[in-house]
């Protein structure tokens, strides 16, 4: 199959981003009348309950990449490629009690960076601030690339038009609703990819004759099936703390669990990560197929759409047309509004305008909002190299933050020297690990450095924090745990 | 007036020279964009190539791998219309590919093949690192467990 002519007719492609784009602003604008003040805007007045918690969080890790990637992974490396990948829910299970824990500490506070001000001063925040938003534009600029890359390959709609519309709508809803917004099309969407991937999946499976696939595999690709293959099993780990970095450090993840109600956090992450761990696994599946099915890839990074399209038609590509998007909005929604809110309070509230009124704060969300997303669309428009390979260089940068954030959610001793060298100095040596040994094992080198410079700082000089300085409004009921 | 020896030596050079001025039709010459050896430490790459004489319609292209430079025993890896195919899950050590257009039963010459070298990590190196991979992650899982059950016992 020639990737150059599209699965879909254009026509049809255009009609079902027009749908689903007029569908989510009408939403955003419909759930944006409870964002009546900044936090009713940026934590959804801190009221989110378990199931549209649980939803929200298995949305957002379902990224394009989770789609996307994961085939490819499973092509690159077989099974071990498609396990290493689902690795990333521990990030989600583990970050349950991390929440409850959060919540406990700092039951008023808005954003991750907060923690880290408060907790090791202003040099750590200043480069923890550095970090998160290198990720956070990382990886909304390859999601916006995803998109426009995946339009086109599906439908034949331009590359610049496909991203130009979803990072458009992606603006608007997230303007008009806040993360009331983010959330309410989060819950939707992650029914919509569930359904989605079960589907393609499951009629994948009936098309495979299982005796002939592990034959076709051992002939052809017999590595795929190597449980020793080197490079699958580095990438467990590295995939792993890759994730940790990611949902441990990110405001993303922080806002959600400031918004859910007292008693909701800990279960709602731990249920998203069960929700989302066989996702990997059955899009990993599907890549995985390929070869057994008879389907030549020219391209790796478009296997899961290709497999899906040839197994179901048309069908088939407009489900994955579906779930693509929904799994792009789901996350580019959550990006933008989780940025914003990291650079309105502690970038402009905290260091510009310590002054400013709750309504020129919502004003500036605004700002910043749109801002975000002509930055983004500059950056996606030239259509640059391997955008999955600077997500990936961002691998170390966000595991040196694990340490820094565990330690100092729970090592009274765990000191600002501590945070800043094991931010700097992993983030160093995983970036020369990068380009030195490869992808695959830059994020383990980085929070393994990380680990051994706050553990060593703790031990020989140790702080002794008292944690009721993390609440910066006393006056609120703290939960147990102190 | 010219002779027959001579005329027919004419016609003879005159029908050389226009098969030699024909494109070699049903048989395009393929060449791979890349010459290779391609090394990787991840057991994949991706094979592309293009026509250097023009492709007759409905020709495919077959691209054929083997464990040995001259072929001997090979094994085709794809045959189609598409001028790339992504090659993984090889074993360590050197694999052979080429490729060649083909249309019914005429095929065209085969490319010069290209080589791909898997050097996966030394067992010394992955054990290193796994076991690395393994503290930190258990350290990283203590840490929290022993932390929330302390905390929420109000330790």
């Amino acid at each position: 199959m020639d990737l150059r002519s599209a699965v879909l007719d254009q026509t049809t492609g255009v009609l079902l981003l027009a749908v689903f784009g007029v569908l989510w602003v009408a939403l955003g604008v419909w759930w944006g009348r409870n964002a009546r003040d900044l936090e009713g805007f940026m934590l959804a007045g801190r009221n989110v309950g378990l199931a549209l918690g649980s939803a929200t969080a298995m949305a957002t890790w379902v990224t394009s990449n989770t789609i996307m990637i994961t085939p490819k992974f499973a092509l690159q490396m077989g099974v071990w490629g498609m396990l290493a990948y689902s690795t990333a829910s521990f990030g989600l299970l583990l970050f349950a009690p991390m929440a409850y824990r959060i919540r406990s500490l700092m039951p008023r506070a808005f954003t991750s960076g907060d923690f880290i001000r408060l907790r090791y001063g202003r040099l750590a925040w200043g480069l923890f601030l550095a970090i998160s938003l290198v990720y956070s534009m990382t990886w909304l600029v390859s999601m916006g690339m995803a998109g426009g890359i995946v339009m086109q390959a599906l439908s034949g709609i331009p590359y610049l038009h496909g991203m130009t519309v979803i990072l458009t709508v992606c603006v608007l809803y997230t303007l008009f609703g806040g993360l009331y917004a983010v959330i309410g099309t989060d819950f939707i969407q992650s029914v919509i990819i569930l359904i989605g991937v079960v589907v393609v999946g499951a009629v994948v499976l009936q098309k495979v004759e299982l005796s002939r696939f592990h034959a076709d595999l051992m002939r052809d690709h017999p590595a795929l099936l190597d449980m020793l293959m080197p490079v699958a099993l580095l990438s467990l780990f590295n995939n792993m703390f890759f994730g940790f970095g990611e949902i441990f450090h990110n405001n993303v993840w922080w806002s959600r669990a400031f918004a859910m109600r007292d008693g909701v956090p800990h279960k709602a992450f731990g249920l998203s990560a069960l929700f989302w761990l066989p996702i990997p696994v059955a899009t990993g599946f599907i890549g995985l197929c390929a070869g057994p099915l008879g389907i030549n890839v020219p391209d790796a990074d478009m296997v899961g759409p290709l497999v899906a399209s040839r197994v179901l038609g048309s069908a088939g590509a407009i489900v994955v047309f579906i779930v693509v998007f929904c799994s792009l909005a789901s996350s580019i929604d959550s990006l933008l509004a989780a940025t914003s809110d990291l650079l309105v309070e502690d970038v402009y509230r905290k260091m510009l305008r310590p002054r400013s009124s709750e309504s020129h704060l919502r004003r500036a969300s605004t700002w910043i909002i749109v801002g975000l997303g002509v930055v983004t669309w500059l950056l996606c428009a030239p259509r640059l190299g391997d955008l999955i390979q600077v997500l990936f260089l961002s691998g170390p940068l966000v595991a040196s933050a694990i340490w820094p954030i565990v330690a100092g959610l729970y090592w009274r001793g765990a000191s600002g020297l501590g945070a800043v060298l094991g931010m700097l100095l992993g983030s160093a040596v995983g970036l020369w690990a990068y380009f030195a040994q490869g992808w695959f094992v830059a994020s383990l080198i980085s929070a393994a450095v990380s680990m051994t410079a706050v553990a060593t700082a703790t031990w020989l000089r140790p702080s002794s924090f008292v944690w009721s300085a993390l609440d910066e409004h006393p006056t609120s009921a703290v939960a147990g745990g102190r | 007036m010219m002779t027959a020896p001579k005329r027919a030596t004419l016609v003879c050079l005159a029908g050389g020279l226009l098969l030699a001025a024909l494109p070699a039709a049903g048989r395009p010459r393929v060449e791979f964009e890349t010459e290779g050896p391609i090394i990787t430490t991840e057991g994949h790459a991706t094979l592309r190539w293009a026509a250097v004489d023009p492709v007759e319609r409905g020709s495919v292209f077959e691209l054929q791998d083997s464990t040995d430079p001259e072929f001997r025993s090979t094994h085709v890896w794809y045959r189609g219309p598409d001028r790339a195919s992504f090659v993984s899950g090889l074993p360590e050590g050197t694999s052979w590919f080429r490729v060649r257009a083909v249309r019914g039963q005429r095929a065209g010459p085969w490319s010069d093949p290209v080589a791909i070298e898997v050097d996966y990590a030394s067992s010394s190196t992955l054990g290193r690192l796994l076991a690395l991979g393994a503290v930190v992650f258990l350290a990283t899982l203590v840490t929290v467990v022993v932390g929330h059950r302390r905390r929420e016992a109000g330790g």
